[in-house]
Parts: C-alpha cells; sequence; structure tokens
C-alpha cells in the first residue's frame, strides 16, 4: 500500500494530461474522466480499509532519506478525507456531463477537474509543509479556472477578487513556512512536529502558529476571511460549487487540524481562545447572512460558512471529543452539503432560476428534486434521524464535557437560528407560486444527487459506526508520536 | 549583508502594501507581485549563514558545513518563484479582461457581486 499513496496523486495528473488531449471527442473524454474518477473511489476505499487498524503508511518520493524526502502519508484522517474527496467529486463529474450543455466549453471541464483532484488528493496526503504550499496552490490554480468557468463577467470579477485574495494568503503562506524553517531547519511534518516541541511555546512559534491559523482560516472561510465565498459558491458552475463547498473549504479546515494536532500542539494552547473566537463569530455571522439572501445557492453559502464554524469550534475544543466531533462533521457535512447544491443545481437546470421566490411551488413542479432538497434542508436544520442532527449533538457533548459552557450554549442557541432559516428556505422554494415552470431534466443528473443524499440518510442510520470511526481518528490524532514513527521508520 | 536583505524585504512588503490599497487594477496585480517577491526573499533569508558563502564543496573529503549557506530554502525559493509567476501572469489576464469587458480599471467599479 505505500507506493500506492502516490497514486492518488500521479494518476489525477497523468489522466488531466490525457483527458486535455482528448478534449475533441467529448464522450470518450468524458466516460473516461467518469472511469478514472471511480477508480479513484475504490483505491481511497481499499486505503481505508488498510488504514482502520491503525497502522500508518508513508511513501518517501525519490526514496530519499528521512526527513529530506518529500513523503506522502497515509494515516486515518487521510484516508478518510480521501474517499470523501473521492465520492464528492465523482459524483458532482457525473453530474457535470448532463448539467453543462455542449456550448459550454464543457472539453476542459474535466481536465481541469482532474488537475483540481490532484491538488486536494496531495494535500491531504503531503507530509511536508511546503509541499502543502504547493499543492495548495495546484488546487487553487485549478480552482481559478473552474469558477470563471462560463468567463462572464460576473466569473470574471469572482476569479480576480478570489485569486487576488489567495494570492495573499498564499504569500503569508510562505511567510510561515519560513519563519519556521528559520527557527527549526525542516519543514517535514513528523520531524516538525519533534522539533517543535523540544523548542516549547516560544512567542515567535506562536506568532508563526497565528500565520498557519490565518492562512487556513481564508481557506476554510472562518469569519472576517469568508468574503470570497458567498460569491464564488453562487457564481460558479453547481457541480464546481458543490466540490468548493463539499470538500475545498475542509482543506483549510484539515490544514487547521493537522496544525492543531501535529505540528503546533503547545503553541495552540496559546492561541486556543482566538480560534474560539472565530469558530463562534463564524457560527453566528453564517445564520445571519442567510436570512436576507434571495439566492438559493447564496443561502447555501452562507449556510456553510456556519457549518465551517461549527468544525472549528470542534477543532477549538483541543480535546480528542472535539476532534472526534469535528471529523463527523466533516464527513456528513461533505456529503449533505455537496448533495444540497447538486440538489439546486437540478432544481436550477429544471426551472432555470436560483431565485427562491420565483422557484417557489417546486413541490409540485419537481417532486424529486424537491424531496432531495427536503431531506438535505431537514439533516441541515439537525432533525433527529438524519445525520446533521448526531454531527450537532457530539459537538455540544464535547463542548459541555469540557466545560465550556459558554461558547457551547452560543453553539446552541445558533442552532436554534439554523433551524429557522431551513425551514424559511424551504418553505419559500417548495411552496407558494413563483413564476418558473419546471422543464425535463435528464435521469442521469438524478443518480449523483441520490448517490450524495443517500450517505446523508446512511450515516444518519449509520451514526455508531460513524462515530466510531472518528473517535478512532481522534485517538490517532491525539498521538503525534505514533505518526512521528512511522515517518521516522518509512522504507 | 543579512540587515541589506531585512531592509529590502521591508521595503518591499511596505510598497506592496501600499500598491494593493490603490483604486487601479494594475497597481494592484504589481502590488500582489511585489508582496510574492517579498515572500521569496524572506526564504531565501532564512537559510543565510554567517557572510554567506556558497554552498559548493571544493572537493573530495568531510566539510565542515557551519559557515555555509543552507542550499534547501533556495530549492524552495525556485519553486515558489515559478508559482508567482504563474499566478501573475494569469492575474495580469485577468486584469487585462476586465479592463476590455468592464470598460474601467477601477476596483471600486467592479461591484456586481455586492452584497
Amino acid at each position: 500500500m505505500n507506493e500506492m499513496l502516490s497514486l492518488f496523486v500521479a494518476g489525477p495528473l497523468s489522466m488531466a494530461v490525457v483527458l486535455f488531449f482528448l478534449r475533441r471527442q467529448a464522450r470518450l473524454q468524458e466516460s473516461l474522466s467518469l472511469l478514472a474518477l471511480a477508480l479513484n473511489f475504490v483505491l481511497s476505499l481499499a486505503l481505508l480499509r488498510e488504514v482502520a487498524g491503525g497502522e500508518i503508511f508513508v511513501h518517501r518520493m525519490g526514496f530519499w532519506p528521512f526527513p529530506y524526502a518529500i513523503m506522502l502519508v497515509a494515516d486515518r484522517l487521510t484516508a478518510t478525507m480521501l474517499c470523501l474527496t473521492a465520492a464528492v467529486v465523482g459524483a458532482c463529474a457525473a453530474f457535470a456531463t448532463s448539467y453543462l450543455d455542449e456550448s459550454e466549453r464543457r472539453e476542459v471541464f474535466h481536465p481541469l477537474l482532474h488537475f483540481l483532484l490532484m491538488g486536494i488528493q496531495g494535500s491531504f496526503a503531503t507530509g511536508d509543509i511546503f509541499n502543502l504550499f504547493v499543492f495548495f496552490e495546484v488546487m487553487l490554480m485549478a480552482t481559478y479556472a473552474l469558477l470563471g468557468f462560463y468567463y462572464n463577467l460576473d466569473q470574471l470579477e469572482m476569479a480576480f477578487k478570489y485569486t487576488c485574495i489567495n494570492l495573499i494568503a498564499a504569500a503569508f503562506f510562505l511567510a510561515g513556512v519560513t519563519l519556521l524553517y528559520a527557527q527549526v531547519g525542516t519543514v517535514n511534518m513528523a520531524d516538525l512536529s519533534v522539533k517543535v516541541r523540544q523548542l516549547g511555546p516560544t512567542p515567535l512559534l506562536v506568532t508563526t502558529a497565528l500565520v498557519f491559523l490565518f492562512v487556513f482560516s481564508v481557506k476554510g472561510a472562518l469569519f472576517p476571511m469568508h468574503l470570497w465565498l458567498p460569491s464564488a459558491h453562487s457564481i460558479s458552475p453547481t457541480p464546481v460549487s458543490a466540490i468548493l463547498a463539499g470538500i475545498m473549504v475542509k482543506v483549510g479546515m484539515y490544514a487547521i487540524l493537522r496544525c492543531a494536532t501535529l505540528i503546533f500542539p503547545d503553541s495552540f494552547q496559546h492561541i486556543q481562545a482566538i480560534l474560539m473566537t472565530l469558530a463562534l463569530v463564524t457560527i453566528g455571522f453564517g445564520a445571519l447572512g442567510t436570512l436576507p439572501q434571495r439566492n438559493l445557492k447564496r443561502v447555501l453559502a452562507y449556510s456553510t460558512i456556519n457549518q465551517l464554524g461549527h468544525i472549528a469550534f470542534g477543532i477549538a475544543l483541543l480535546s480528542p471529543l472535539g476532534w472526534a466531533a469535528a471529523v463527523f462533521y466533516v464527513v456528513t457535512h461533505a456529503f449533505l452539503k455537496s448533495s444540497l447544491l447538486l440538489g439546486a443545481g437540478l432544481s436550477q437546470k429544471l426551472t432555470g432560476t436560483v431565485n427562491l421566490d420565483e422557484m417557489g411551488g417546486l413541490m409540485t413542479k419537481a417532486p424529486f428534486a424537491s424531496t432531495f432538497l427536503l431531506v438535505g434542508f431537514l439533516s441541515l436544520a439537525g432533525i433527529p434521524p438524519l445525520a446533521g442532527f448526531f454531527s450537532k449533538l457530539f459537538l455540544l457533548q464535547a463542548g459541555f464535557v469540557q466545560g465550556a459552557y459558554a461558547a457551547t450554549g452560543t453553539v446552541l442557541a445558533a442552532g436554534l437560528l439554523s433551524l429557522y432559516y431551513n425551514f424559511a428556505t424551504y418553505q419559500r422554494l417548495a411552496w407558494g407560486g413563483g413564476g418558473a415552470e419546471a422543464g425535463p431534466a435528464s435521469p442521469a443528473m438524478y443518480a449523483p444527487v441520490a448517490f450524495l443524499a443517500a450517505f446523508a440518510v446512511i450515516f444518519g442510520l449509520g451514526v455508531p459506526w460513524l462515530y466510531e470511526w472518528s473517535q478512532l481518528v481522534a485517538a490517532q490524532l491525539a498521538a503525534p508520536d505514533l505518526y512521528v514513527a512511522a515517518m521516522r521508520s518509512a522504507m | 549583508m543579512i540587515w541589506l536583505l531585512s531592509i529590502t524585504i521591508g521595503a518591499l512588503v511596505a510598497t506592496a502594501a501600499y500598491l494593493i490599497m490603490q483604486r487601479r487594477l494594475i497597481q494592484l496585480v504589481l502590488g500582489l507581485s511585489l508582496l510574492s517577491h517579498a515572500t521569496n526573499l524572506m526564504i531565501v533569508a532564512s537559510g543565510w549563514v554567517g557572510d554567506g558563502r556558497s554552498p559548493i564543496v571544493p572537493g573530495p573529503g568531510r566539510v565542515d558545513p557551519t559557515g555555509y549557506v543552507d542550499p534547501l530554502p533556495q530549492a524552495m525559493v525556485l519553486t515558489a518563484i515559478v508559482i508567482s509567476f504563474a499566478i501573475t501572469a494569469f492575474l495580469l489576464v485577468l486584469a487585462l479582461n476586465i479592463y476590455q469587458r468592464f470598460k474601467t480599471d477601477d476596483i471600486d467599479r467592479l461591484r456586481r457581486l455586492m452584497g
């Protein structure tokens, strides 16, 4: 399995090149792309099965010795994230084949998607912080092009702003890596973990941790750095916004989790209050932001911000229980939000609009699409048998067990607000009468939505199993020495 | 020598911050480009040792590595330069397109997505 890890990076990269040269044969290109994504999903499931026992797989690229080689590492967290990525990106690609019209430059969609996949999977698998920067940039490069896919005025403006914001974040990321390298002289995450702990939380190291927190909050859209997200979600083509909300914002959360558990565990004790404040403000702001929106995708975008705040809250508790709740939240939210966005895309295709008021009466116009959205909104609102309820429950439980009563109470209060906005949104789009008429949609569009929505139900029924898994992930995160030992002894 | 590097980095960041806060597109792009140059110089500075002897080993036999510049950041900075070059090029294309299609290079007028 060790050498197989490189497939998660090399596979999408070579597919992207092959697909680029196949852009004249649209049918062949599409089938090949979907086949590769299916294989990628199978591979990630196989990896998930292998890491379940607690083994950590390490591949030293180029077989250089320990601290110098760029390493790919798969522990339970990485394998979980890779699985999520493979499932969501695969479903979105399948959705895109019938969502994008012939005229919509679809021939470049699949190559770009595979570059994006390479960047995301590389970010999850890498064990080297400079390499993480490189994979971030690969991911962002593909995103710049995918977000501005139709190249109309809205998308042009959004792509420019998004690129500028991320370029500034990238500069700070590099500055953070430099600060870290100047202090401990390494960029390997295992080596960093050991050397940073030896040094203790010096003021400069705490500052470095803050720089990284800032950078990853830009990717993870925590409160003051979230401004790019609503526009990016609502303007980009729906399959892309589903990947963005389902997986890409989680890359930022994943990186914060790695910093808090592996690289800067001591320094994060000092900036816990900052992270907690960011998380709480994000939760409140995201929930309030949904209220004045008239565009379904913008409502979902603000709800994503709200959910990201919850995940950050779990990380900020800095306890295995909190991390388990955060991982559980990441998994359920990835499927939930991407299925909701695809459902929104389906409704958009059917009615030709994402305006909630014009959509009104979707229940009678498009019963299937409306049902998908209903399941999603119920789960987001936290209604008991669905996965969204349990993800909030475990988070609150972790908070109360730790005695963070004020913060957890705030989350609980924001939960009521999210109950309100989810019902209000669904009411506006499903009932009443809007002007838009429903047209036909190809059955191929229903399958990916149903695939992702099924997970929201499966995770609701299989909660004990998933929660046990999240606790296993958190247990591994709480013991960074295992990670270090696996990297040290890598063959 | 290291003080010269520090002053250059500081000046670059200050200029970049000033340019980023201007209203014209091209000034913004130039500011972002200067900001990435500043961080690139920072990476080089992080490997600086003593009077900055080049890490070239003269011949066979073991050499005492103290006093030589750390070569690893210089390898990293190459990657960073290539990435910032590519993104700057992309940003310039976007800026040109915005100028042609919006008929303005004033960032404050790009507000289709406000709200």
